[in-house]
């Protein structure tokens, strides 16, 4: 028997005891050292694999005499799947065709989400801003504040009305690609479905999509999608909110995603417009009051970067002063900025990789403010591993595939294209179709993006982390010069070690401690349609 | 601790089977996802999940959070 190639091991560096996670066995394990160097000797790394953990362990079991484990242990090991008769081959194959198979039926689940962009244009020149190629590009072509027609608004709907019906005449024994096509859009009535307990929604997406500009197109659109039985949310700067009062609440906008750099000092040096030269903190913190009151639910992301890591804690402590952390509509959560948009696939400065952003801020977090409210981003690496523990495979497949980018979410522009990631919007080469007054096409490529999964890419169909992390976010190989049938490990590797040793360190035996901090998974509200995992990635409008 | 010592942690351990018979044994799961879901929305399995939502309508998946 061989050592498995999907075993992730996790050293702590303070104690003698190992932990073994199986990558697809279910299996995870505390362990001796004598264990881990048994296992470490009949394990051959596929080379440019994902490996750091080997490194790792190997690097702990240096100068060590060690004996081998007796034969009981041995046999236990195999029973657990660290040790395999499966060949290489065969193991990377059973992981590939299962891989398939899980993706398989997602798609054949998952329902079309939707979003619309009034403009690319915005009122703010955030320096980071993801957004800032097509808003740009459209500058150039005279095109710069344009916003979405009311006729555009208004086939964008017919698609949307075709597209739903289209998803829900696909059952869940039937596979995606076999569902027939609509040809023509059923009565929204017949679409109503009896597990149904949420509302679907449609999600306003910019540019800005809520500023003095677009608000003849948005009061246009509200109502047509209430009455199709949406709700609606969107992702907005929230600096001209206040011109949206009658339109927020639980018959209009009733979910916001507002973005803060920091600290009053730091935002409003970084999140600016030409209206707004002296900062804006302030400003949106009026309009999430003023959305509150209204009854909007308002989601804060706090960005985190070289500069802020340190000061998070202070953005916290002063929403809490205001009392904002003591509402059920209000939610927060921090994500770190990035420069995928510019080809960079490391965090580089002042961008800050993941694990240096929790050691730096996690200290001051350990303080609750609010219990379930501060959430710090771990890639989600606690919630997986103890659903893991608790029930193997089955505990991941909820959170398995990373975002709706794969098929299911149509974004709708105002010139006509329609896009499948937020990450993407603007850059045409990226469209997966069409619309307009005589309908809409789906391009062939669009394919391409509903068959991106772990079966599609070799370096994911060998990697220990597939079913945690699935091949990951499809933007990162597109704005990284790369295909979508390559990987986006990123930082993934670097997190899930440094998350599982902490959270091994405060679950040494699997068991959850009775008092949890609050920084790592907490219940934060997030409507459908706004799949968490791209929501950290949205363009910080 | 012991030399020999192998603590098992987690409690659902399929190993040596073949892909049929894991997607049966998940096959709860997935029922399980498809009838208390919340919409067709798209990224149900995803915002629901671990946004808190479906952890608190299902008995079975209770508590994903740390």
């Amino acid at each position: 028997m061989r050592t498995s190639d999907y075993i992730i091991f996790v050293s702590i560096p303070e104690t003698s005891a190992s932990y073994l996670i199986h990558g697809y066995t279910g299996a995870v394990d505390k362990v001796s050292p004598e264990i881990v160097g048994y296992l470490l000797k009949r394990l051959t790394v596929i080379p440019d694999s994902n490996s750091e953990d080997v490194k790792i362990a190997a690097s702990h079991l240096a100068g060590l005499n060690l004996a081998d484990p007796q034969p009981a242990t041995i046999e236990g090991l195999a029973e657990r799947g660290y040790l395999t008769t499966k060949t290489p081959e065969e193991e990377r194959a059973f992981v590939t065709k299962l891989s398939q198979r899980l993706h398989q039926r997602w798609l054949a689940h998952c329902g079309p989400g939707f979003l619309l962009i009034p403009t690319y244009d915005c009122n703010m020149r955030c320096p980071y801003c993801y957004a800032s190629e097509p808003r740009d590009a459209h500058t150039r072509t005279g095109e710069g504040h344009a916003v979405m027609s009311f006729e555009a608004a208004d086939a964008a709907f017919r698609v949307i009305d075709e597209l739903r019906a289209a998803a829900a005449k696909i059952r869940p024994d039937k596979p995606a690609e076999a569902a027939p096509e609509a040809t023509k859009a059923d009565s929204t009535a017949e679409l109503a479905d009896p597990s149904c307990t949420k509302e679907p929604n449609i999600t306003f997406l910019g540019g800005e999509p809520l500023m003095e500009s677009t608000l003849p197109v948005i009061e246009y659109a509200i109502p047509k999608a209430r009455e199709r039985g949406y709700t609606l949310n969107a992702i907005t700067n929230g600096v001209e909110l206040n011109l949206f009062e009658k339109d927020l609440g639980p018959d209009g906008i009733s979910w916001i995603q507002v973005t803060l750099d920091g600290p009053p000092d730091v935002h409003d040096r970084t999140r600016i417009g030409p209206k707004y030269r002296q900062g804006t903190y302030e400003r949106i913190l009026s309009n999430m009051t003023l959305a509150m009151q209204k009854g909007t639910h308002v989601h804060v992301r706090v960005h985190g970067n070289a500069k802020t890591a340190s000061r998070l804690y202070e953005v916290f402590e002063d929403l809490d002063r205001r009392g904002f952390l003591k509402e059920e509509q209000f939610s927060i959560y921090v994500e770190t900025t990035h420069s995928w948009d510019r080809g960079l696939l490391k965090p580089t400065y002042p961008d800050i990789a993941l694990v240096d952003l929790l050691d730096q801020a996690r200290p001051a977090f350990r303080q609750p403010i609010t219990k379930g409210r501060g959430l710090l981003p771990t890639y989600r690496v606690p919630g997986k591993l103890k659903a893991y523990l608790e029930h193997g495979l089955a505990g991941l497949i909820r959170t398995m595939e990373f975002c709706d980018a794969n098929g299911s979410m149509y974004i709708f522009d105002l010139h006509g294209d329609i896009y499948p990631c937020w990450d993407v919007t603007g850059l045409k080469q990226h469209a997966i179709g069409r619309y307009g007054a005589e309908g809409h096409r789906l391009f062939d490529c669009r394919q391409q993006w509903i068959d991106r999964c772990p079966a599609v890419i070799p370096k994911c169909q060998g990697c220990k982390y597939v079913f945690f992390h699935f091949s990951g976010c499809r933007a990162i190989p597109l704005r990284t010069g790369q295909g979508l049938q390559d990987p986006a490990c990123y930082e993934w590797e670097d997190v899930f070690l440094h998350e599982s040793r902490e959270f091994f360190r405060r679950r040494p035996n699997g068991i959850a401690p009775d008092a949890e901090s609050n920084d790592a998974m907490s219940a934060v509200p997030v409507p459908s349609g706004i799949p968490e995992e791209a929501e950290r990635l949205v363009p910080a409008c | 601790m012991d030399s020999n010592e192998l603590v098992p942690l987690g409690k659902e351990v399929y190993a040596n089977l073949t892909v049929e018979e894991l997607e049966s044994r998940l096959e709860m799961t997935f029922v399980h996802i498809e009838t208390i879901s919340c919409c067709d929305a798209g990224g149900c399995l995803k915002a629901c999940c671990d946004g808190g939502y479906l952890s608190k309508k299902s008995s079975n998946f209770d508590d994903l959070t740390t």
